[in-house]
Order: structure tokens, then C-alpha cells, then sequence
């Protein structure tokens, strides 16, 4: 009897441990012990913000919450961000508060905006991430390994591809110069360099050369839809705007 | 230093876990009015979880103010108190109660660090928390993004951030750390073990399940802690001994359902799913009982419609509709959407800690429990759950790939709890089977 009851209790003693192992072992893994300090010596809320959503780079909530407090503001003002990332009105939004158009907060602000085709294989090129807002393509620039002169004579063929993998032909040009010495003007007005789920792809075809292995990345630009130079700057942090109407 | 804080945090914890630990319906008064016999003390916390959040659904509905509605509940848990003091009830506070207390605060710190919101949780799950938050109308909702999506969740979020403390955001998330910790631990009872080794079997569900994301601020979380509820009392009926109890069940399921239905849209789906299996081989269901359980799942549908369409406020969400054109496929685009959604359930089911152990448990159970009831119904959900998912993937507007990569994994682990039931259907079946063998 005396036996079964100091089983019992040696039983219950490894359970209580593998109970506080378990506990450790959540602790750990979530590394609670360095979150706490850090919550206590060195990150407040504010700060973790910033962290997480940058201050004037990504959804830049840092901003929005310093424009916020710095011009005390009284009214929900538009929020434009260039950078393809999450929503971040919700950050300074206040229900009780009208909308205000005619104040803009810009975010990520570019004049001109660049997207990076990187090299995928010897004829194929793609950028991988969303477009949105983009009314035309203005500029295409190549970059070359060792910069050497490169001449191409073919045709340059932009694609929207699905995800199904089904090409759609946005854009062709007829290439015949010296391509990495200056970049080539193409002011190409188009609603159809935006996707959201796709994938953008550039092909060379009828080439009458074989030089396209010293291409690298292709980089198509295109001239912002904002023109900043129609407003009044209230401030200005790197690519960050507070910004409103001149009338 | 940054103490105000962490003192914050601890108070929030402390403050939301005697909030439903200290039931206003304490076991005399349970035994009185709904006769209901062998509830346990965690049993009696989540009744008056459902009993809260069904009471929080109809002042957000009615726009009753939420301050009014605080100050009433925290008189109703004060007189509570009082009544047990005088009716003699002892506090329940346990070692079990100390890790779950100990739990909630770690696990709410790891909130607190991290605060990163979800896109969604972004685009309009915090609005909506917002609009609760600031004491703003529920039909003030109709302004902000995704009107038709159900409340309850940022309601929740908005309503323990705004009391007691009215400070960060995330104060108002820590209650649901609360209750997927208590699910846990609840759900666990239905393990015919002692409390060590349930404690040890729910400290194992904590580490396979537990990640940030989940308390991002999405409602998706709330889906698998109420089917993780909904899965406890669902194991009770198919107990021959907790037969007396089966009508007071039944009406804690409904409050579940009721919960589900205004948490989220596949919540109320699932939670169907799951009564439905369960009054088709449920035997020790009657007749009587099983009509009153389905026919008020659907009387609580046609409700939320009705108060939605009288309120003017979009019952499904406006944004995402069925439109004819998904409609319209060859042989190709049917073969496309099959194997592309069989594949993502399957590479997000054996992503699944819990579908990686449970799933195996059901086929090892298909042999051993030939006619158990309970694994008849998990098998029958199974194939009802897997119809919906090819149904709803299939003919959606969204493409197939980006749509099942964006969601298929939530979806996937919002009824996942209710697979957890294998483990104690298998288990104590075993049990009781060497003890018998033991005793003869």
C-alpha cells in the first residue's frame, strides 16, 4: 500500500516536471524572457510601430503617426502610398473625424517609378511583384554585365502572365541601336501594366544578333500619376508628403 | 524604463481572467435553473463565455452602449461573488488554474511585442474593431470596408481594448489568448485521465498550435476556440452518462452556433457540418431533441438575416459574390481547379501539427472503432468538409491558386479542433477496455 502511494506520488512529481518542461519549452520558443525585457527597457509601443511598419519605408506608419501628432490633425486626410505593401490608414483613421481630400499624405513618393525585370534565362526576364496605378510606361533602360556596349536588333515584347501561365501581349517595340548607353523614351500609354496577381515577363524576338546574354535586368520606368508639383509641400521626410491642394 | 506597460499587460490579464472566472452562474444556481449535473468548474467558465458574448452580440446590434452594458456585468459578477460567499462556494483556484493563468500572461506578452497586423486585420478587421472601440454605431459599419462580414470578433478586440484600461490595441486582443487557452484546457477534460496528464496533453496542443498569427487581430482564431467548445460538448453527448444532462447541452451548443454565426461565415458552416454528422449516428440524441437542435441552427441563420435585412445592413459580404462567369468551364478549367485545390489541402493539411496526428488517429480508428458513433461522425463531417471546400474553391471568383494560397490554411485550421475528438474517442475507449481486461 505504502509502495502504490509512493508511486503515485514519484508519478505525480514527473508529471508536475514535464509539466514545467513544457512550460520552458513555449517560453523558449517564443523567446518570451527577450520580448519582456525589451517591452520593459528598450522598445514602447511607439517604437515597436516603427519597427514593424517602418517609419518612412513599407505601409510607413511612423510617419503617419508623427504628421498626426505634429500638425494635430482634425480630419482623416487621403493616404497614398507608392510602395505595393499593406493598408496603413488605419493607423492615425479616426471615425469621429470627416475625410479630407484636398490633405494628402504621400507615401513612398517617386517621381518616377522603376520596375526591375530580373533575368530569368538567357531570353526571359520578370517582375514578380504587384503593379497598381500605372497609366503608361515611359522609359526602358538595360543594365549589362561589365557595362559592355551591347547592340540589339529584335523586338522587345512585354507580357502579363496569369497565373495560369497564359501570356497577354501588353507591349512591343522594335529595337535597333546601342541599348546600355542611354536609356530608350517610349511615353507608351497603357492601363494594362497593372496586375495584381500576375507576373510580368519581357522576350526578345526576330533578333537578327545574339547579344541578349549581356543583358542583365531590364528596368521599365514610368512617370508618376501624382504630380506633386501641383501642391503645396507642408512637409517632407525622404519619400514621405504631407501635402495639400492649392485651391 | 517602459513599466506603465507591462504593468498594463498584467492587470489586463488579471482583470480579463476573474472576469469569467468567477462565473455568474455559479454550480448551485447551473444545478437550479438548468439542472444541469457533472460540470466541471472550466465547464461553468465557458457557459458564461457563451452566455457574455451572446449578451456583447445584442448590444452591438442594438447599439446599446457598451459602457452601460460594462458597468451591468461587472455589478452581475460582484453579486455573484456575493452569493457565493454566502451560499459557502468555495473559489476554485487549482494548480490547473495557475498554468492557465501563468500561460495567458506569457502568451499575452508575446501579443504585446509583436503587435504586426494581418492584411486583412489592415484593411478592415481593425476598422471594425475601431468602430466599437470609438462607440460609434454598428450600423456605422455599413462605411467601412466589407460591411457584410460578420462583427463579433473586432467587437470583442474593441471592447476589452476600450475597458478597463482604455489604452494599446492589443489589450483588447489578449482576451482572445484567453479563450483559445481555455478551449484548450476545456477541451482536454475529455480525456478520462488525471488533471496532470490533461494539463500535460493541453500544454502539448499549446506548443504544436500556437503562433502569433493567430491573434493578429483576425477573426479565423475565434473560429477553431468555439468549434473547440462546440467539439467538448459534442463528445458530452455521445456520454450515456451525462444523458440527463442532453437539453442544457443542446441549448450551449445553440449559444456556441449563435456565437459562430456572428464570428464569421464558414464559422456557422462547420459548426452545421458538425450537428448535422452528429444527429445522423448520434443514438442517445431523441428524436425530440435532435429536431430542436437543427431546426434552431436554422431558425438562428433566418435570424441573423432577418435583423440584418430589417437593419440595412448586407448579410454576405458585398465584395466577394458568385458571379456567372465561374460558372463557365470545359473539361481543361475543371481539371485545373480540382488537382490545384486537392493539392493545396493537402500541402496545408500536413502543414497542420494537429491534422498531421489526428488524421493519421482517424484511419487507425476506422478499424479499431468500426461502429463507434463519434468516429462515424468525424468520418461524415470529414467528407461533408471536404465536398464544401472543393465546392467553395471551385467555383469562386478569385483565382483558384491565389485564393487557395491566401486562405485555404485558415480555413483548414478554423475546424481543425474538432478533430482533436479522435484523441479522446481512441484514448478512452483503450482505456476502458484494459480496464476491463484488468478487472476480469
Amino acid at each position: 500500500m505504502n509502495m502504490k502511494k509512493k508511486t503515485k506520488k514519484s508519478i505525480s512529481i514527473l508529471y508536475t516536471w514535464v509539466i514545467f518542461f513544457l512550460i520552458i519549452i513555449i517560453i523558449n520558443n517564443n523567446n518570451i524572457f527577450k520580448k519582456t525585457f525589451k517591452i520593459i527597457k528598450k522598445e514602447n509601443y511607439s517604437k515597436r510601430i516603427e519597427n514593424v511598419y517602418g517609419y518612412c519605408n513599407g505601409p510607413s506608419v511612423g510617419y503617419l503617426k508623427f504628421i498626426k501628432e505634429k500638425f494635430k490633425l482634425k480630419f482623416n486626410p487621403k493616404i497614398i502610398n507608392f510602395d505595393q505593401t499593406s493598408p496603413s490608414d488605419w493607423s492615425i483613421y479616426d471615425l469621429r473625424l470627416e475625410k479630407n481630400n484636398n490633405k494628402i499624405i504621400l507615401l513612398n513618393y517617386k517621381k518616377t517609378l522603376s520596375f526591375i525585370f530580373n533575368k530569368q534565362k538567357k531570353n526571359e526576364w520578370t517582375f514578380n511583384d504587384q503593379i497598381q496605378k500605372i497609366e503608361s510606361i515611359n522609359k526602358i533602360e538595360f543594365t549589362t554585365i561589365y557595362n559592355d556596349e551591347t547592340y540589339i536588333n529584335g523586338t522587345l515584347n512585354l507580357y502579363e502572365i496569369n497565373s495560369r501561365k497564359q501570356k497577354k501581349l501588353v507591349y512591343k517595340k522594335k529595337i535597333n541601336q546601342i541599348i546600355n548607353s542611354k536609356p530608350i523614351n517610349i511615353d507608351f500609354k497603357t492601363e494594362n501594366f497593372n496586375s495584381y496577381h500576375g507576373t510580368f515577363l519581357i522576350e526578345f524576338d526576330n533578333l537578327q544578333n545574339n547579344n541578349l546574354k549581356n543583358i542583365n535586368n531590364i528596368i521599365l520606368s514610368s512617370n508618376n500619376y501624382f504630380k506633386i508639383e501641383n501642391y503645396k509641400i507642408i512637409n517632407q521626410e525622404k519619400n514621405c508628403y504631407y501635402v495639400s491642394s492649392r485651391n | 524604463m517602459y513599466l506603465q506597460e507591462i504593468s498594463l499587460i498584467i492587470f489586463q490579464v488579471l482583470f480579463i481572467y476573474l472576469f469569467f472566472n468567477n462565473p455568474i452562474l455559479n454550480e448551485k444556481i447551473v444545478n437550479k435553473i438548468i439542472k444541469v449535473k457533472h460540470f466541471t468548474n472550466v465547464d461553468l467558465v465557458i457557459l458564461n463565455v457563451i452566455i457574455f458574448l451572446n449578451l456583447l452580440i445584442l448590444i452591438s446590434v442594438f447599439s446599446i452602449n457598451s459602457t452601460y452594458f460594462f458597468y451591468f456585468y461587472i455589478l452581475s459578477i460582484c453579486l455573484a461573488l456575493i452569493k457565493n460567499f454566502v451560499d459557502k462556494i468555495k473559489i476554485n483556484f487549482s494548480y490547473k488554474n495557475i498554468i492557465i493563468l501563468f500561460l495567458f500572461f506569457i502568451l499575452s506578452l508575446d501579443l504585446a511585442y509583436e503587435i504586426v497586423f494581418g492584411w486583412d486585420v489592415q484593411w478592415f478587421w481593425y476598422l471594425k474593431a475601431l468602430n466599437f472601440y470609438q462607440d460609434e454605431d454598428f450600423l456605422n459599419l455599413n462605411k467601412l470596408p466589407l460591411s457584410g462580414y460578420p462583427h463579433l470578433g473586432p467587437y470583442i478586440w474593441g471592447f476589452f481594448w476600450k475597458f478597463p484600461f482604455n489604452n494599446y490595441e492589443y489589450l483588447g486582443r489578449i482576451s482572445y489568448v484567453f479563450f483559445y487557452i481555455l478551449g484548450i484546457f476545456s477541451f482536454s477534460e475529455t480525456l478520462k485521465i488525471n488533471n496532470q496528464l490533461r494539463s500535460i496533453f493541453s500544454l502539448f496542443i499549446i506548443l504544436a498550435t500556437y503562433k502569433y498569427k493567430l491573434f493578429d487581430g483576425d477573426s479565423d482564431v475565434l473560429i477553431f476556440i468555439f468549434l473547440l467548445f462546440a467539439a467538448k460538448f459534442v463528445n458530452y453527448l455521445y456520454q450515456p452518462e451525462k444523458k440527463e444532462n442532453q437539453f442544457p447541452i443542446i441549448f450551449l451548443l445553440l449559444g456556441i452556433g449563435n456565437i459562430l454565426l456572428w464570428t464569421k461565415q464558414e464559422g456557422i458552416i462547420f459548426f452545421t457540418f458538425l450537428i448535422f454528422s452528429m444527429i445522423i449516428f448520434n443514438q442517445l440524441i431523441s428524436k425530440k431533441n435532435k429536431l430542436i437542435l437543427i431546426s434552431s441552427c436554422f431558425l438562428l441563420i433566418f435570424l441573423r438575416f432577418l435583423i440584418l435585412h430589417m437593419l440595412g445592413v448586407p448579410s454576405i459580404d458585398t465584395e466577394v459574390q458568385l458571379q456567372a462567369d465561374v460558372l463557365f468551364f470545359d473539361f481543361n478549367e475543371f481539371y485545373y481547379r480540382i488537382t490545384n485545390i486537392l493539392f493545396y489541402i493537402f500541402v496545408y493539411l500536413i502543414q497542420s501539427p494537429i491534422y498531421l496526428i489526428t488524421l493519421p488517429l482517424i484511419v487507425i480508428s476506422i478499424n479499431f472503432l468500426k461502429n463507434d458513433p463519434l468516429n462515424k461522425t468525424l468520418l461524415l463531417f470529414t467528407f461533408i468538409v471536404l465536398g464544401f471546400l472543393l465546392f467553395a474553391y471551385f467555383f469562386t471568383t478569385t483565382e483558384v491558386i491565389f485564393n487557395s494560397r491566401n486562405s485555404m490554411t485558415e480555413v483548414l485550421n478554423g475546424f481543425s479542433g474538432v478533430y482533436l475528438l479522435v484523441i479522446p474517442n481512441l484514448l478512452n475507449k483503450y482505456l476502458s477496455n484494459n480496464k476491463n481486461r484488468y478487472l476480469k
